[in-house]
C-alpha cells in the first residue's frame, strides 16, 4: 500500500537511524503517558525541507500530515498518481519554477532566493544543479592555477545574469531536449550498447515526500523505460546534513567554504555577506585556489564525492571508473576518465542544465555514445565552454609553468 | 359456519406468526408492518403522519429532519440512536421510553450531525510486511466526549441546495455534479425497506439539477433483532464467521453482554482485527465481509455494496474494478480525471456519512477547494475521519522509511473487541 501515492518505490525501503520518540520499534514499550509521543514526535531527524519532510510524510511524527494535500487529490486529481497537476513537472514548478513563490529554489533559472515569506525578491546565489531553462555558469571565464601532476586548481565563476541552457536533464527548455537515453546504463557489453531509452521526470531522481537523502535523491533513481533500462538492485545513500532549524532553509547554491563552516544554511550565506555571484561551479576543491583545500562537501561530509558518483552511476553504470588506463571490455565505454576522489561526476557536470557554449567544430558536433549527432551543440551538462573542462585540470603540452594563473582579470574571488 | 370459524382461527394465528419481521428494519421503521404484510392494522403511521392536520408536506406531523430528530435527536428518548451527537444509547427498561439516556452504548459509525466522537488526531498505525513490501494496519479510536463537527452531509438546522459531487456521467468539460437539497429521507426510507440502515436503493434529493440513478443499489441487512433488542449501530465490531450471524456484534445486547466500554471501537475498520497480519476480515456491520456463498446464502461484501450505494449519487467517484491502478488511468473527466481506487477501499473506510469532527488545521487541508475549484469553508473535513490528510498517511508511507513493526499512535493501544 506504500506504493500508491507519488513515487513508486517498488517495495524498496530506506532504513533510517535513530529513534523518533513515539515510534515504537518491535517489542519496545513506551510509558503509559499517552501524550508524550505527540510532543516528542515533533522532532524531525531526517534531512529534508519544506513539505518534503519524510518525518511528516511517513507518519512518524503522527498520522495527521497536511502536506499530502499540497500535491495530491484523492478524487479530483489531474495527473497520474493522484497529482493535483497534469504532470510531475507542472506540479513541481508551481513552487520551484520561475513564477513560483512556494520555494526559495528556482530550478528553471538555476538560482536560489533568500528566505522571506518562502521566496523573497533577493537572489541568494546560483544553484549547484544549474537550471532547466537558464543557468548562471560563467562558462567562458574559468580560472586555473596549474599545478602538476593532476593537482591543478580551477574555478568556474558565477555570472550576474542567466543564459539559455544548451543541455538539460529534462525537456523543459525550447530547443533543448534531453536525449532520453540513460547513457552507459547496463553491464559491460562486448557488443555496442550505448544505454537504455528512458523517460525521466523530477520524481525519477527526487522523492518529493522526503527520504533523508541529500537533495531527497531516490536511493534507486528510475524512469519510465521503453527498455531495457537496468535498474540497480541496491540503493545508494547520499548522506544529508542536519535539518535546518525553524525559520531557515538549506543553502543550495555554489557558495561554499571549507569546514567547519561549510555554509550549509541559507542564513549563513546571508550573514556572511556573500554576493549572489559568489561561488565556484567547479568545486573540485574548497577553497578553489588552495592545494590543501578540501573536497566538495555541500552536505558537510567528506564522503560526498564518492557517494554522489555512486548515485549518478546507478543509472550511468558504465561511466564509473577508478582507472582510465585499464580497458573495461565494453565496446563503447572502453576507456573512461576516472570518477573517483575529486573527479566526481559533479565536478565536471551539473545535474539540471548548463549554459556552456559548444561553439568549436569538434565540441559542437561530438556524437553521442551511440554515434548519433545531436541536433544542436549539446553541452552535455558540462560547466565550461567547449572542452575547457579538460583544460581546467590538464595541460598536456607541459608548457605552462607550475603555479601559473590562467583566467579572467581580476582573479576570481573566494569563495 | 364451521368453515368460517376455522378460517377465523387461522387468521388469528397468521397474524401472530406474521408479526415476526422478515425484513431488516427497526423500531417503527418496519417494512413488514408498514407494507401491510403482517396485517392491515399498522399503528406506526400515526407516529409521523396526520391525515387532516398535518403540518408539513407528505402529511407529516412536522417537516423532516425536525420530525426525525424528535426520536433521533439529542435530548429525546424515542430511539437509541442520537444522530446529532453521534452516539447510540442502551435500550431503556422504562416501558414508555426506548433510550436509556444514562448509558451510552458506543459511538455511531456515521459520526454525528452536530458532534462526533472520532479521535481524529490519535490514529494508530502499525507497519507490517506484505506482498507490497511494507503495509500499514490502521485504527482510528473513539473519543470519550463529542467534538463539534467540521463537515456534515447536510445541515440539519437549515436545509439548502448543495452539490452532489461527482454525480453524472464522465464529462470532458468541467462538471462538478448536480445540485439538490438533501433531507434524511433522501437516503433513508423511514417506512423501512429491508435494506441496511433502511437506505433507499435509489437515493435522491429534492429539486435541483441532480438526476437520480436509474437502477437500484441494494445493501443487505442482517436479520432483525429479537424482540427487546435493537441493532448495534456503533463502531464496536469484531471479526466473525461469515454465515453465522451470532459471531458478530450485530445487536446492542451483544455489545452490552460483552462488557465493552463506550469508547471501544475502530472508526477506520479497514480490517478486523485491525492489526492482524493475516486472516483478517473486511468491515461487516451486516455480517457480510466477503462476497460468496455462506451458510447456503449468496452474499455480497458489505464494502462492495455500500460503495456502490454511495456512488448512486457520487457517480464519478466509483472506479472500475477492471482497472487495477485507477490512479494511473485517466477517466477522461475534466475534474475527476484520476481517482483513488474504490474497489479495495470502500467509501466508508475513509469517510463517515453523517458528520465528522476531524480537524483540518494544516495550510493545505484547511483551504482545500471543492471539486471544480469552488471555495470551500475553511477547515471543511470532507467527512474524513483523520485530521488533515492523515487519511493518506494511515495507509501510505511514500518515503519508504518505515520499518516493519513500527507502531505510531497513542499508548496504550486503543481497545477494540
Amino acid at each position: 500500500m506504500n506504493q500508491a501515492i507519488g513515487i513508486v518505490l517498488a517495495g524498496r525501503r530506506h532504513r533510517f537511524a535513530g529513534a523518533v520518540a513515539g515510534v515504537r520499534r518491535p517489542l519496545v514499550w513506551l510509558p503509559a503517558a499517552a501524550v508524550i509521543w505527540l510532543l516528542l514526535a515533533a522532532v524531525p531527524v531526517l534531512a529534508d525541507g519544506g513539505p518534503h519532510m519524510s518525518s511528516i510524510n511517513n507518519g512518524s511524527s503522527g498520522i495527521t500530515a497536511d502536506s499530502c494535500a499540497g500535491c495530491h487529490r484523492a478524487h479530483t486529481a489531474q495527473g497520474p498518481m493522484l497529482l493535483a497537476a497534469q504532470s510531475e513537472e507542472a506540479l513541481c514548478l508551481t513552487c520551484h519554477g520561475s513564477g513560483g513563490t512556494g520555494a526559495t529554489t528556482d530550478v528553471e533559472n538555476g538560482i536560489q532566493y533568500t528566505l522571506a515569506s518562502v521566496r523573497g525578491d533577493t537572489v541568494l546565489g546560483a544553484l549547484r544543479g544549474g537550471g532547466f531553462l537558464t543557468a548562471r555558469i560563467d562558462s567562458d571565464s574559468p580560472a586555473r592555477i596549474l599545478h602538476s601532476p593532476l593537482r591543478s586548481l580551477a574555478k568556474v565563476p558565477v555570472q550576474a545574469a542567466g543564459e539559455p541552457v544548451t543541455s538539460s536533464h529534462l525537456d523543459l527548455a525550447a530547443g533543448v531536449s534531453a536525449t532520453g537515453v540513460a547513457w552507459g546504463n547496463g553491464a559491460i557489453s562486448a557488443t555496442p550498447n550505448a544505454g537504455a531509452t528512458l523517460d525521466i521526470s523530477c520524481g525519477s531522481c527526487h522523492n518529493p515526500h522526503g527520504n533523508g537523502n541529500y537533495r531527497i535523491l531516490n536511493a534507486i533513481p528510475h524512469g519510465d523505460d521503453a527498455g531495457p533500462f537496468v535498474e540497480p538492485t541496491t540503493g545508494v545513500v547520499v548522506t544529508d546534513a542536519a535539518l535546518p532549524p525553524a525559520g531557515d532553509t538549506r543553502n543550495y547554491t555554489v557558495i561554499q567554504v571549507p569546514g567547519p563552516g561549510y555554509l550549509l544554511l541559507s542564513s549563513q550565506v546571508v550573514s556572511g555577506g556573500y554576493t549572489d555571484t559568489a561561488g565556484d561551479y567547479f568545486h573540485r576543491r574548497v577553497p578553489w585556489n588552495s592545494t590543501t583545500g578540501t573536497s566538495d562537501a555541500p552536505n558537510g561530509l567528506a564522503t560526498f564525492n564518492s557517494q554522489m558518483t555512486n548515485w549518478c552511476t546507478t543509472c550511468h553504470s558504465r561511466y564509473y571508473s577508478d582507472d582510465p588506463t585499464v580497458p573495461s571490455g565494453d565496446a563503447i565505454y572502453r576507456y573512461r576518465h576516472d570518477t573517483i576522489s575529486n573527479r566526481a561526476c559533479t565536478t565536471c557536470h551539473v545535474a539540471h542544465g548548463s549554459n556552456a557554449r559548444m561553439t568549436g567544430p569538434y565540441s559542437a558536433t561530438a556524437p553521442y555514445p551511440d554515434g548519433s549527432v545531436p541536433a544542436m551543440a549539446d553541452s552535455r551538462l558540462l560547466k565550461i565552454d567547449n572542452r575547457g573542462t579538460c583544460q581546467a585540470c590538464h595541460d598536456p603540452t607541459g608548457t605552462i609553468p607550475d603555479g601559473a594563473l590562467s583566467g579572467p582579470t581580476p582573479d576570481p574571488l573566494l569563495p | 359456519m364451521r368453515r368460517l370459524a376455522l378460517l377465523f382461527a387461522g387468521g388469528a394465528i397468521w397474524l401472530l406468526l406474521a408479526a415476526v419481521p422478515v425484513f431488516a428494519d427497526g423500531g417503527p421503521h418496519m417494512s413488514s408492518i408498514n407494507n401491510g404484510s403482517t396485517g392491515i392494522t399498522a399503528d406506526s403511521c400515526a407516529g409521523c403522519h396526520r391525515a387532516h392536520t398535518a403540518q408539513a408536506p407528505a402529511i407529516l406531523l412536522e417537516e423532516a429532519p425536525a420530525l426525525c430528530l424528535t426520536c433521533h435527536g439529542s435530548a429525546v428518548v424515542g430511539a437509541t440512536t442520537d444522530v446529532m451527537s453521534g452516539v447510540q444509547y442502551e435500550l431503556s427498561t422504562v416501558p414508555t421510553e426506548v433510550r436509556d439516556d444514562s448509558a451510552i452504548l458506543g459511538a455511531l459509525r456515521a459520526g454525528g450531525f452536530a458532534q462526533a466522537r472520532i479521535d481524529s488526531g490519535n490514529t494508530a498505525r502499525l507497519a507490517y510486511a506484505s506482498s507490497h513490501g511494507t503495509s500499514q494496519h490502521v485504527l482510528v479510536p473513539v473519543s470519550a466526549s463529542g467534538q463539534a463537527v467540521t463537515s456534515t452531509h447536510m445541515d440539519v438546522t437549515g436545509l439548502s441546495e448543495s452539490v452532489a459531487w461527482g454525480s453524472g456521467a464522465i464529462s470532458a468539460t468541467a462538471d462538478p455534479g448536480g445540485t439538490t437539497t438533501l433531507n434524511c429521507t433522501s437516503c433513508h426510507n423511514p417506512h423501512g425497506n429491508g435494506q441496511y440502515r433502511i437506505l433507499n436503493p435509489i437515493p435522491s434529493g429534492d429539486g435541483g439539477t441532480f438526476t437520480a440513478a436509474p437502477a437500484d443499489a441494494s445493501v443487505a441487512d442482517a436479520p432483525p433483532p429479537a424482540a427487546g433488542d435493537t441493532r448495534n449501530y456503533t463502531v464496536i465490531q469484531k471479526q466473525g464467521t461469515q454465515g453465522d450471524d451470532s459471531t458478530y456484534l450485530l445487536y446492542a445486547s451483544q455489545v452490552v453482554v460483552g462488557g465493552y466500554a463506550d469508547t471501544v471501537g475502530d472508526y477506520f475498520r479497514r480490517a478486523l482485527p485491525w492489526d492482524a497480519d493475516t486472516g483478517s476480515s473486511k468491515d461487516a456491520p451486516n455480517g457480510q465481509p466477503a462476497t460468496g456463498t455462506f451458510g447456503g446464502n449468496a452474499e455480497v461484501a458489505f464494502n462492495t455494496e455500500i460503495t456502490a450505494w454511495c456512488s448512486q449519487c457520487h457517480t464519478r467517484y466509483l472506479t472500475d474494478p477492471a482497472v487495477g491502478h485507477p490512479q494511473e488511468v485517466p477517466t477522461g473527466d475534466a475534474i475527476f480525471m484520476y481517482q483513488h481506487g474504490t474497489t479495495r477501499t470502500a467509501c466508508t473506510t475513509c469517510h463517515v456519512v453523517h458528520g465528522s469532527n476531524a480537524q483540518m488545521t494544516g495550510v493545505y487541508s484547511a483551504t482545500m477547494e471543492y471539486p471544480g475549484g469552488a471555495v470551500a469553508p475553511v477547515g471543511d473535513s470532507r467527512l474524513l475521519k483523520i485530521d488533515n490528510r492523515g487519511t493518506c498517511s494511515a495507509c501510505h508511507d511514500p518515503t519508504g522509511t518505515t520499518e516493519v513493526g513500527t507502531y505510531i499512535g497513542p499508548e496504550p493501544t486503543p481497545v477494540v473487541p
